[in-house]
């Protein structure tokens, strides 16, 4: 886990949501300080064992558990009183917060010698014994799952080693009643220094009671929330080693999964971890849109065959999984950004398509005249890599080649770049930024290929792998500082993907370098703009590049220009609808969703949208006119609006 | 039940953006290898039939050098069995290309012999008539559909013929058919075929050598007579206005020598040849070696 992430992190969320962060953070504290550091516990350690360590003072554990103990009940309120967690609470949280609370809130009244101190300290030590056996088998048994990706999940656990180990429990605790010290362990024999003078009818309750939770406990473990205690806990500490929204490669010979054996251990965590929170689901453009995807269903649909999974259990995930669902999502990423136990159904969803493509050859019929477009002429336009340079027109932009191998900034054009009308526009205006800060650049010209994002996002590893490839070769004939692009996808892909590939770059996307040639002085917006301006952040910039000041700063810095920020904005952007291979799909069911966020512009009443990725600009254009406002919405790309206001 | 893919690996210029006049200004990106896509399309109707019928076995039949190696065996990816090469390096001309393939498909026997319409690159159309000529079966060009009878005797094919109108045949097998991009489908080769097919070796149709590849056809370049045929340069004045704009327009008075050939296609051919005799176009000499 790595530090700076998680003391940003931590930061972060102090900083949004103050109580529920400080709350679970004291919980988490005390819950693993008070136990280990309580003057009393360290007392009986030393008088049983002969050994311990240095304690806490009494005043500040005290005051510990009072402060966990408020936490809870913080939990407790927030979880019945906010209309939407309440929706999502079932039994087993409430289950989950009581078996976590009790030990605290009996030791605390023991210790305090309330009226009986007998009954408080054994209520302390069972309820305390029970969190601990729950937390070690639920542990256990997610071990046992992952030492054996086949097991049996619910028919042997839940019938023999459940049954046998809380057998067993039992025994120790009727054992430690029946003979004293020499039967039970560490816990046990604690609770028998004290426990022979308790009357028959306090022995009554405490088997009752006892039994209870420990049946309530039972049937919960498997489904409930003790899966996720473990599972979401591993996955946590394994998110920060993930980069957002970026794709493994696939081992030879693989093609994605169809069923839950070829699944990786990560993937099998990520099912296991989702807490059907539905915050995905909330979240998903597509299941806003109306389209019959959802990402939480998806996690759990895998779920449920990894419970059944017994290793002869070869049913298709396409049985259960359907083509409509898998082909519905942009990989916006919004599900992953606002999943609390960080799990990623989106590289579930692309690894379903890739078999459905590289497999059982059912890519929609819609987009493989543009895979073989990729194929044959490396583009997703089909134009061939002679006309790469035509967007240049009378600019002057150096070519590298043979003779001019050495620039600062090498500028990827991509195929938007290169063929898309509207976009080639807004290559030419970073040509004009670039040429007026006196930035020494130069394009790959023909040689340079699609970036291949839309072919690995259909699930088409071979023709990505081969267009990366190329690309590689081709850029590491050169020398230069970073690569520069406007396209987000491209940007993506070229900074985090190709690594795997074996091309490390370092690359820019070109709001970054041009707000800092404004920082530098280097240009300066000179002709006010009067405009109520609004930004829609592109999913693979904003959310999972994390790069949205750069566009407000540069905006900022145009006199006249009135920001106006819509409801879902930086990380929380709205997607356009064009990611994942969407633009290329046929999309028939539900509402569009590019008309969803152009609507969202036009309720804001500005007159100009900004955003900085040629599909975001296409689908937003689109929109616009679709939603026929009243007043005229303008969609332009930030690097056109620089252009044009320093003349 | 056999069948026969003839494909030709062509050249597609589809840009021309260089600068240098001895290349016709062709620059190396402007070109890329593939396979003619009505050969493709021709692939796709032999696919199509096996997905019906599983035990149709396909062989495509490429003449001269392995070029374009990738998508030879993409095709082969995409479900043709195995991957025939009559080897050869000379250039040749439609009707010696028609020849050798001819000969090669005598040892191979097969049922039906697909081609496409015509190749991307020279745009003859020719090698598939003569192939029928060679080997004396029925032709059916630019089919878009083709249906097989049960017992496999005959195939119903679709044919377009230009504008929107289509034409329904039946046809006995064995046959040639050429294939129009109508039947051109986006087929796509899976992870697993592909890795066969990449493995799969390249046969070779031997005890060819003494096909003779004299020059048997002559091709004369004949431009075709510009509308204007006389340059007028102010348009007589004694003519009435309506007659004066279309003297304008079409430059002179030369009335069209146009002759329209009615009647059977045999009768028409023997007209089309009667027609090149006198005008010159055909010296008696070139109509002995032809034959
Ligand atoms: S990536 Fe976006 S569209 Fe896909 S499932 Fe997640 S939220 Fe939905
Ligand atoms: S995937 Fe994450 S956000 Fe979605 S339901 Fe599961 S835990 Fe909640």
């Amino acid at each position: 886990m790595s530090l700076k992430y998680s003391l940003k992190s931590i930061l972060h969320w102090t900083i949004k949501r103050p109580v529920m962060t400080v709350a679970t953070l004291i919980f988490h504290a005390g819950f693993i300080v008070i136990p280990f550091f309580l003057n009393a516990h360290v007392i009986l350690l030393k008088t049983t064992w002969g050994f311990g360590w240095p304690s806490l003072p009494e005043s500040v554990t005290d005051a510990l558990t009072l402060l966990v103990i408020i936490c809870c009940f913080i939990f407790l309120i927030r979880r019945l009183v906010l209309r939407n967690i309440n929706d999502l609470t079932g039994a087993s949280n409430y289950w989950l917060l009581l078996l976590a609370a009790a030990p605290f809130i009996t030791g605390f009244l023991a210790h305090h010698h309330t009226d009986n101190y007998h009954f408080w300290l054994v209520f302390h030590i069972l309820s305390g014994e029970i969190l601990l056996v729950t937390l070690l088998l639920s542990i256990g048994l997610f071990i046992l799952r992952y030492l054996n990706k086949k097991f049996n999940y619910e028919k042997i656990i839940f019938h023999r080693f459940l049954i046998a180990g809380l057998m067993g429990l039992c025994l120790v605790i009727t054992g430690f009643y029946a003979k004293g010290p020499e039967w039970a362990w560490p816990v046990g024999s604690m609770a028998s220094l004290i426990l022979p003078r308790s009357s028959p009818g306090l022995q009554f309750i405490l088997n009752a009671h006892f039994f209870l939770v420990l049946a309530g406990a039972a049937v919960l473990m498997p489904s409930g929330f003790l899966r996720h205690v473990s599972a979401s806990t591993i996955n946590i500490v394994y998110w920060p080693k993930r980069q957002m929204g970026k794709l493994g490669t696939i081992a030879k010979g693989k093609t994605g999964f169809n069923t839950i054996a070829s699944l990786s251990w990560k993937q099998l965590l990520d099912a296991e971890a989702c807490v059907s929170c539905g915050k995905c689901i909330e979240n998903c453009p597509a299941v806003i849109a109306g389209k019959p995807l959802y990402p939480e269903k998806i996690l759990q649909k895998i779920f449920g065959q990894i419970k059944q999974g017994n290793g002869k259990n070869t049913e298709g995930l396409n049985t259960i999984i359907s083509n409509d669902e898998i082909w519905s999502c942009t990989t916006c990423m919004a599900c992953v950004h606002h999943c609390p136990v960080y799990t990623d159904p989106v590289d579930k969803i692309i690894d379903l398509r890739r078999h459905q493509t590289m497999c059982e050859n059912a890519l929609p019929k819609e987009v493989r005249p543009m895979i073989r477009n990729l194929e044959l002429f490396g583009d997703t336009h089909g134009k061939g890599p002679a006309h790469r340079t035509d967007w240049i027109q009378d600019n002057e932009v150096a070519v590298l080649s043979r003779d001019h191998f050495q620039t600062d900034v090498l500028l990827w054009v991509g195929c938007s770049g290169a063929f898309n009308p509207r976009y080639t526009t807004v290559y030419r205006s970073m040509v004009r930024i670039l040429i007026h800060a006196g930035v020494e650049f130069a394009v790959l010209g023909k040689k340079e290929r699609c970036c291949g994002d839309q072919a690995r996002r259909l699930g088409q590893e071979t023709v990505f792998n081969s267009l990366a490839k190329n690309n590689i070769h081709e850029i590491k004939k050169y020398t230069f500082k970073k690569i520069v692009t406007l396209c987000p996808h491209c940007f993506h892909s070229l900074k985090h993907e190709y690594p795997d590939l074996g091309g490390q770059f370092d690359v820019m996307h070109a709001s970054e370098l041009v707000q800092s040639l404004i920082k530098e002085n280097k240009i300066t917006p000179r002709y006010p703009r009067k405009s109520l301006l609004t930004i829609h952040d592109p999913c693979y910039l904003g959310r999972v590049n994390k790069i949205v000041e750069p566009i407000r700063k540069i905006s900022r810095a145009i006199d006249g220009i009135e920001i106006k920020e819509l409801e879902h904005r930086r990380e929380n952007g709205f997607c356009c609808g064009a990611g994942g291979g969407q633009m290329w799909l046929h999309d028939s069911i539900g509402r569009h969703i590019n008309h969803i966020r152009a609507e969202q512009i036009v309720d804001s009443g500005a007159d100009m949208v900004v955003t900085a990725c040629p599909y975001c600009l296409t689908m937003l254009d689109d929109g616009i006119n679709a939603a026929e406002p009243k007043k005229p919405v303008e969609a332009v790309d930030i690097i056109e609006m620089v252009a044009s206001s320093i003349g | 039940m056999k069948i026969i893919v003839c494909i030709k690996q062509i050249c597609q210029t589809y840009a021309q953006t260089g600068v240098d006049a001895e290349t016709h200004y062709l620059a190396p990106e402007d070109q890329i290898f593939r396979i003619n896509p009505y050969d493709e399309a021709a692939l796709e109707i032999a696919l199509t039939l096996k997905d019906k019928h599983p035990d149709i076995e396909i062989i495509l039949l490429i003449l001269g050098p392995v070029i374009v190696e990738d998508e030879l065996k993409r095709c082969l990816a995409l479900g043709a069995d195995y991957l025939y090469q009559i080897e050869q390096s000379a250039s040749l001309g439609s009707q010696d290309k028609a020849k050798f393939l001819a000969r090669a498909l005598e040892t191979l026997a097969p049922d039906l012999v697909l081609c496409g319409k015509e190749s991307m690159d020279r745009q003859n159309g020719q090698v598939a008539c003569f192939l029928a000529e060679f080997l004396n079966q029925p032709f059916v060009s630019a089919i878009e559909t083709l249906n097989m009878s049960n017992d496999n005797k005959t195939a119903v094919v679709q044919r377009s013929c230009g504008r929107g109108a289509r034409q329904i045949l039946q046809s006995c097998l064995p046959a040639v058919f050429s294939v129009d991009m109508g039947a051109y489908g986006f087929r796509m080769p899976t992870l697993k075929a592909q890795a066969r097919a990449d493995i799969q070796p390249v046969h070779h149709v031997t005890g060819l050598s003494d096909a003779s590849t004299g020059k048997s056809m002559v091709t004369s370049y004949i431009s075709p007579p510009c509308p204007r045929t006389k340059r007028t340069l102010a348009p007589d004045s004694d003519l009435a206005s309506f007659d004066r704009i279309k003297l304008l327009l079409t430059g002179s008075r030369m009335k069209k020598k146009t002759q329209i050939l009615d009647g059977s296609p045999e009768f028409q051919v023997t007209g089309m040849i009667s027609f090149l005799k006198e005008h010159g176009f055909l010296t008696p000499a070139q109509t002995q070696k032809s034959k």
